[in-house]
């Protein structure tokens, strides 16, 4: 073949894999256009440095509130940020300074381009004008379908109970992904800022905020014993009009709050914890004293009824018994409001009252004031413990800038590739060597923070796996680089450290929840988590590791570009090492798996997905091993086996999590994963058709040369 | 006199007797790749039809020492492929290593490794067949304060017939085991079925189409596309897919009692699906027949003293579950144990487990546990260090070698080109 014809094709594949990287990283370096917010009022930094650390509990732990609004803004936007134009200038909005202005600034967030729709078709239906199919939407744009919407997702909702979440098309997925987004969203929100019609009514009988029902029964109480100058007939009415009031005004919090989202609160008894949000606990009071309310409708009807018509002097006949069954309901039946749910309605107001001042002195008070009432219950409970470190944790975004360093060292290898054989060859060896090592060693310094943070070792979910799984490939052939010292390690770490990251910032989009939640009972075993779990995930490593290189032979041999003997045969030598490596590691692990399971569940194998995919890694280098020393396969035969290791490990560590049975099922199945999947073996299958195809030419090209060398 | 065989180079080659060359094929590379391949095979299928038929189901298909072949199925249609079942292509990897791994292979320090290492799957395998014919498993539901000597066998079921005496208490029950159950499955050819006659009794029980899995349907007299069985008071059996994600058997079937003195037979529909026993009366006398799952009398009482359990605050997700229990050891002696996830108690070759825990309702708390027996329980802790060993050890020994030879390669190299650079600069020079 042509060398320059070699060169276009390795360059392409380069390309190939470069675009797929791109491809992946595409939320992230795509510039949306600027949503035009011109009356935002942007929260200084100093402001947000000390909210990003109010405390909140969610998801079974306690955790600074940048972490929660990290976690709900990459579910609603798909980003961890976003940028808007307020006068001509750019403004990044935080997912601190987003979540503040859901909660406390409604009227400001309603504005921000916060719900992202990979369909926009789907709103097109309703009538929307749609700009790009892939955009962010604010709740602005969507308010006036929120009504169709709704009628939208009934259906959905009839059709998922009927046939399922399986039935459901494509659109109508993506419609509940939405609804489910809003409604969050909706939830946020503080339930105790009183809307301008209920405002009104407030302004009307003296009274500004909810917190001022707390004084409800004297005020009532007061109220009707005054009026001496009002007949009885008027009395009576008066107190009607009493009890209506102020029951509406009770319980108008109680629609918001009762799926009021907002842990904020720390509990009062020391036994208990549970955060509760103001809502919630309001809510539950409210509910109790709207059914004393309609109690006392029925009972006041009745007694009506009993009495017959009224004039002014039954009125005075029966107002005693008429105020009796009031005050029974206003006293007695209608429950107080706990003293630990009034502070936290009023500290909400008041913070609500401040952020909203626009004033950054009162906005940092309000806040300061906020943490320091209830700092001294959250320390007591030691549940502050990690706040400070989890934000350097969130700020240093380990795996992100990993990824940046990976891409620089992937730079250098290219520039060192075109360089190669010059005086500045070693010079960017070394570059790239030191790079690759600096990128490691900030990955591996990003797990070890957050195996800090969750307190136990290092992988305990999926997620863990991805930065592990890297931090291992990177480290493991950065020190076969130091023995083979020609660079392929070096390249080979690169594209494997930038797919492996890329993967992850995936799924996290895709998942958007924390992946520093505390672990499940069975889980919480340091021993097994450092045994079992660590072995296996090195095992996977080993057999990416032993593909990756198998894939750089087989390309590197169709392109022409390791025609080297010595070269072939090192690589070679390298895969043979990393198969043994993964079998330790793979065989080590699932026996480890068996032996935690027999101690967890009672048996040692069950035949489960996960540990059969475990299996299936173990058998398959075994194959490779034993087919290599009876001679079955040769050299181009090894790589091309090593290749298809990588299909072996991707259904072991993802594809067994699809399949939605057996007691390590995840509980997900997606539609695009899936895809992706399948993708990902039909590209492997082609590379070892590739090779195979490589190696047949290759012989009859040799057979052709010895014919025409003994006919010559 | 032996027959001789003369090779092409010249060489005489011993025809080979047959023990040697049987010997040779199962100590070859080429069977250990072959039912490495096979058994890779069936771990693959079978996991891909758990989605379909349940982990159950298909461990059965698939793994059992009954299922000398396999045709495997994907979405449930059946892959034109006929394999080993994978239990006796374990057999045959364990030949192959005897032969293979231990007899056959090279001494020497170099084979050290491999040797310890197959030693170690040999015995792990070894330890699966001793699991597969001589475990038990079962489960135990256990409510605060209560003492049981019994566990549930999983996976089997059973018929209970018995007496209330006077207070319309049951009285001990008769057992029809499910072996005596599970050959009356329905099909389409003949109907089965069995006759049970107990001493005591005044009647028989005539048990037919036993089912592994079925849903009681209400007749609503509307054409059924298929009814497997009579209608018996407004309901019928058919057998319906068990649900591959809870993987649990809803054993039914159909009864017929009758009496001995002549009087009406009465037809029953019994299922595990129904959590009490249907009653009825002969020569004046009240019966109970129902299904539980197969009753496992444990060698000693368990009873649950306390029974612990936490969420992660505003979860459902549990952070921890314990139980203490009371049980007696084979002198009667009276003990106390806490069971952790993680910690189960061993004694006497049964290993309880805490499985489970329901908060506690109306002040009652309740467990959940795992009841095994199983001779080999501990045994893969031994095969995991043996081939750790052997494995660990080859691989350094390698890793070794290879660093020797890359360092070997690349110093004269490196003492060459610095010759070659000091001759350079003086010929510069």
């Amino acid at each position: 073949m042509n060398k320059k014809l070699r060169i276009l094709g390795f360059v392409l594949s380069l390309a190939l894999v470069i675009a797929a990287a791109i491809y992946g990283v595409r939320g992230i370096i795509k510039k949306d256009k600027l949503s035009v917010v011109d009356d935002y009022q942007a929260y200084s930094k100093v402001v947000l440095t000390e909210a990003k650390s109010i405390p909140v509990q969610d998801d079974g732990r306690v955790k600074p509130l940048q972490t929660w609004a990290e976690t709900l803004m990459l579910a609603m936007h798909g980003q961890r940020g976003m940028d808007i134009q307020v006068n001509e200038k750019k403004v990044k909005i935080t997912p601190t300074a987003w979540l503040l202005d859901a909660i406390f600034r409604p009227e400001q967030a309603d504005k921000l381009p916060t719900f992202r729709v990979d369909n926009s078709h789907i709103l097109e239906e309703y009538g929307m004008e749609i700009k790009d199919l892939r955009d962010r939407y604010s709740m602005n744009d969507l308010k006036p379908y929120l009504s169709k919407f709704d009628g939208e997702n009934r259906l959905i909702n009839e059709k998922i109970k009927k046939s399922g979440r399986d039935s459901l098309t494509l659109e109508e997925k993506q419609m509940t992904e939405l609804f489910e987004a809003i409604s969050i969203y909706l939830n946020l929100r503080d339930p105790f800022a009183i809307n301008s019609r209920d405002q009104e009514m407030l302004e009307q009988i003296g009274l500004q905020k909810v917190s001022d029902v707390f004084g409800f029964k004297d005020k009532i109480l007061g109220f009707a014993k005054q009026s001496p100058n009002s007949s009885p007939t008027q009395l009576i009415n008066g107190l009607d009009s009493l009890s209506s009031v102020f029951n509406t005004l009770a319980r108008q919090p109680q629609y918001y709050g009762k799926y009021s989202n907002l842990p904020l609160f720390p509990p009062t008894e020391k036994d208990n914890d549970t955060w509760f949000s103001a809502g919630q606990q309001y809510a539950l009071i409210a509910e109790n004293n709207d059914q004393a309310y309609q109690n006392y409708i029925t009972k006041r009807d009745k007694f009506l009824k009993a009495v017959g018509p009224v004039d002014d002097a039954k009125a005075g006949e029966i107002f005693k018994d008429y105020f009796e069954i009031f005050t029974t309901y206003i006293d007695k039946d209608s429950k107080p409001f706990p003293k630990y749910v009034q502070e936290a309605i009023i500290q909400q107001e008041t913070l609500t009252a401040k952020l909203n001042s626009n004033n950054e002195t009162t906005q940092l008070s309000a806040i300061k004031e906020f943490k320091k009432k209830y700092a001294n219950t959250v320390h007591s409970r030691g549940e502050d413990a990690m706040i400070d470190t989890e934000i350097a944790h969130n700020d240093r975004n380990y795996f992100n800038n990993g990824l940046a360093i990976i891409i620089l060292a992937l730079f250098v290898v290219v520039a060192r590739c075109m360089l190669l054989g010059t005086r500045f060859d070693r010079t960017f060896y070394w570059i790239a060597y030191a790079v690759t090592s600096i990128a490691t060693l900030y990955i591996i310094a990003g797990i070890a923070h957050r195996s800090y943070i969750m307190d136990r070792p290092p992988v305990g979910n999926l997620y863990d796996t991805m930065p592990f799984i890297v931090a291992a490939c990177l480290a493991l052939l950065l020190l076969i680089e130091l023995i083979s010292k020609d660079g392929i390690m070096l390249a080979v770490a690169t594209v494997l450290g930038i797919g492996g990251i890329v993967l992850a910032k995936q799924y996290e989009v895709s998942q958007a929840t924390d992946h520093l939640s505390p672990l499940r009972a069975v889980l919480k075993s340091n021993y097994w988590l450092t045994t079992h779990v660590i072995t296996i995930t090195l095992g996977y490593a080993g057999g990416l590791i032993t593909a990756a290189i198998s894939v750089f032979y087989i390309l590197g041999r169709t392109f022409g570009i390791i025609d080297s003997k010595a070269v072939r045969k090192k690589l070679t030598s390298i895969v043979y090492g990393m198969v043994a490596f993964t079998l330790v590691f793979s065989l080590v692990g699932t026996i480890l798996g068996g032996i935690w399971g027999a101690d967890s569940w009672g048996r040692f194998w069950g035949w489960d997905p996960k540990e059969n995919g475990a299996l299936l890694i173990v058998l398959w280098v075994l194959i490779i091993l034993h087919a290599r020393l009876g001679g079955y396969i040769k050299e181009m035969g090894l790589h091309c086996c090593g290749a298809f290791t990588a299909a072996i490990v991707v259904f072991s560590w993802w594809h067994v999590n699809f399949l939605g049975v057996g007691l390590h099922s995840y509980g997900f199945t997606s539609a695009d994963a899936m895809g992706a999947l399948w993708t990902f073996y039909a590209v492997i299958g082609l590379l070892i058709i590739i090779g195979i195809v490589v190696s047949v030419v290759e012989k009859e090209s040799k057979k052709r040369a010895k014919l025409e060398k003994n006919e010559l | 006199m032996s027959k001789q065989n003369i090779s092409t180079s010249g060489k005489v080659k011993k025809k080979k007797s047959i023990p040697v060359l049987i010997f040779d094929f199962f100590s070859s590379y080429l069977l250990a790749v072959t039912t490495l391949t096979v058994l890779g095979l069936l771990v693959w299928f079978s996991t891909l039809e758990q989605t379909v038929y349940g982990l159950s189901a298909t461990a059965e298909k698939y793994y059992h020492s009954s299922a000398y072949f396999v045709i495997p199925e994907i979405n449930g249609s059946k892959i034109p492929l006929i394999l080993p079942g994978a239990y006796w292509t374990c057999v045959i990897l364990f030949l192959n290593m005897v032969c293979g791994g231990i007899i056959r292979i090279r001494k020497g320090i170099k084979q050290l490794g491999p040797v310890i290492a197959h030693f170690g799957i040999i015995l792990l395998l070894v330890t699966g067949f001793v699991d597969h014919h001589n475990s038990v498993h079962g489960h135990m539901d256990t409510r605060q304060f209560g003492t049981y000597d019994y566990a549930w066998k999983r996976g089997k079921t059973s018929l209970e017939v018995f007496k209330y005496d006077d207070e319309q208490n049951k009285t001990p029950p008769y057992v029809i085991k499910h072996e005596m159950l599970e050959d009356l499955q329905h099909d389409s050819g003949t109907p089965k079925y069995r006759v049970f006659k107990f001493k005591d009794l005044p009647f028989d029980v005539e048990v037919r189409n036993f089912y592994d899995n079925a849903t009681i349907f209400v007749d609503n007299g509307n054409p059924r596309e298929k009814t497997d069985g009579a209608v018996i008071d407004g309901i019928f059996l058919r057998a319906t897919d068990i649900d591959p994600t809870t993987d649990l058997y809803m054993f039914s079937c159909y009864v017929t009692i009758r009496p001995h003195d002549g009087s009406e037979a009465r037809n029953l529909i019994l299922s595990r699906t129904v959590n009490h026993p249907l009653t009825f009366s002969v020569e004046g006398k009240l019966y109970g027949i129902e299904m539980p799952n197969e009753i496992w009398k444990m060698p000693y009482e368990v009873r649950l003293v306390n029974s612990y359990g936490e969420f992660y605050p505003g979860t459902e997700r549990p952070s921890y579950y314990s139980s203490d229990i009371i049980w007696k050891d084979s002198k009667g002696v009276e003990k106390t144990s806490k069971i952790k996830m993680n910690e189960p108690l061993r004694y006497q070759g049964f290993t309880l487990y805490q499985a489970s825990w329901t908060p506690p309702t109306n002040g009652i708390e309740y467990s959940g546990f795992v009841i095994v027996t199983n001779p080999a329980d501990q045994w893969p802790v031994t095969c995991l260090w043996i081939s750790f060993a052997g494995l660990i050890f080859h691989f350094i020994m390698k890793l070794s070698k290879y660093i020797g030879k890359e360092q070997r390669k690349s110093k004269p190299a490196d003492s060459k080109s610095k010759v070659n650079a000091k001759a350079k600069a003086k010929a510069n020079a």
